[in-house]
């Protein structure tokens, strides 16, 4: 009879242990997650991704927003898909300041090329005797 | 026997069942599943981020997984979200790789035709030096031009320009009329002034000290009137032309012998620079 009640305490003891960890981990986890978003969100804004993609940088803030949220109410699983969300919306953002920024590269290039050939034209026209 | 109505009913809700199962509820999801055919039929897309590409499709593999599973619609609605930013993605992925193919060209080419401007610049400071070098031959060719009609003219080279003095002989005395031996002299410069059309004359008229200074300051005018008057009639414009009569000042002799007084009884003809500049005979 003892033998079954300090069996019973330990399987009690043993759910109530996993309970507390599976709860801390999925804490843990989403915490790292939302840490992850941020510093996605920060790298992007660095690059300049308010002048290229600002409507999808306010969506990235939003998701952050919400998985911020989410973790305040201790909806630990839920936040950590909004935060992964957070990130999948800041490699959009990147992909698309990284895009836009190539764009403006070879338009400049372009014009300072075409800057080179009219000089061109006009050293060769003085060339003419 | 006949089936019953429940029968048929149970079997009608159970094909509406599979059918609602079949059909997809969650816009995102149909619009997702379309927008990746579509990024995949997009060569530039599938050629451009084929790595990005996969991503999404590892995504609606997900969510079709999580379908059979019978999955919650808000977890298969983050993944049709993920999803969605990923074709998005590569979008952008294959425009930006395209754009960085087309900057390295770019950059090909701007350095292809910097270094003709390079050649074209040497090329034109290299013309200009020989510009200048002839520029300077010819400047030197004139100069010893000049110096031979000066020389030609029997003129002589003087701070306020070049000086052609026709002396006493070539009028009578007391006179304003010039001799004929001076119209060899007066022919050579109206040649020099028609050949070096920037330059002007001023011509200078003196006397000795024999009358009237009065007197001798007008007969100095009328002889400078008369070589102006025989250079306009070589087709020198009036204009290039200035006289000035100084009477008996700025003797060149003793007026005391008849020598002195010959060389005191002259014309000087002073011819300006190139810009038609002479300055005015200082008094004493």
């Amino acid at each position: 009879m003892k033998a079954t009640c300090a069996y019973r305490y330990a399987v009690i003891n043993f759910l109530a242990a996993t309970f507390l960890i599976t709860g801390c981990t999925g804490s843990r986890k989403s915490a790292v997650k939302i840490q992850k978003a941020e510093s996605a969100v920060e790298k992007v804004e660095a690059m300049g991704a308010a002048d290229y993609a600002s409507a999808e940088l306010a969506e990235a803030h939003q998701k952050l927003e919400e998985a911020y949220q989410l973790a305040d109410k201790r909806k630990h699983k839920k936040a950590l898909l909004k935060a992964d969300e957070a990130i999948a919306t800041t490699e959009t953002v990147e992909a698309k300041t990284l895009s836009e920024k190539a764009k403006k590269d070879l338009s400049d290039l372009q014009a300072s090329i075409q800057s080179l050939k009219t000089q061109l034209e006009y050293l060769r026209r003085q060339q003419k005797p | 026997m006949k089936p019953s109505l429940p029968y048929h009913a149970f079997l009608c809700l159970l094909l509406l069942m599979i059918a609602m199962s079949c059909k997809e509820t969650d816009p995102l999801v149909k619009e997702v599943k379309m927008n990746y055919k579509e990024a995949k039929n997009d060569s530039s897309v599938a050629h451009g981020a084929p790595d990005v590409l996969k991503e999404a499709h590892d995504q609606l593999k997900i969510i079709n997984n999580l379908k059979k599973n019978g999955a919650n619609k808000k977890l298969i609605h983050h993944y049709a979200y993920i999803a969605k930013q990923k074709i998005t993605k590569a979008y952008d992925v294959a425009v930006l790789n395209a754009t960085q193919d087309k900057i390295v060209q770019a950059e090909n080419e701007r350095r292809s035709v910097l270094s003709e401007v390079q050649k074209a610049k040497a090329a034109a400071a290299l013309r200009r030096a020989e510009i200048a070098q002839q520029q300077a031959k010819e400047a030197q060719k004139r100069s010893q031009e000049l110096a031979q009609k000066i020389s030609e003219m029997q003129a002589e080279k003087t701070d306020r320009g070049i000086v052609l003095t026709l002396e006493s002989v070539l009028f009578d005395f007391g006179k304003a009329t010039l001799k004929p031996g001076s119209e060899e002299s007066i022919a050579r410069l109206s040649r020099f002034l028609v050949e070096y059309p920037k330059r002007t004359v001023m011509i200078e008229g003196f006397t000795d000290n024999i009358g009237s200074p009065e007197a001798n300051r007008k007969l100095s005018i009328h002889r400078a009137e008369a070589v102006k008057q025989v250079l306009i009639n070589h087709d020198i414009d009036k204009n290039r032309i200035q006289i000035r009569g100084y009477g008996e000042d700025f003797a060149v002799a003793d007026n005391s012998t008849e020598t002195g007084r010959q060389l005191n009884r002259r014309v000087e003809i002073i011819i300006s620079d190139e810009n038609g500049v002479i300055s005015e005979r200082f008094s004493h």
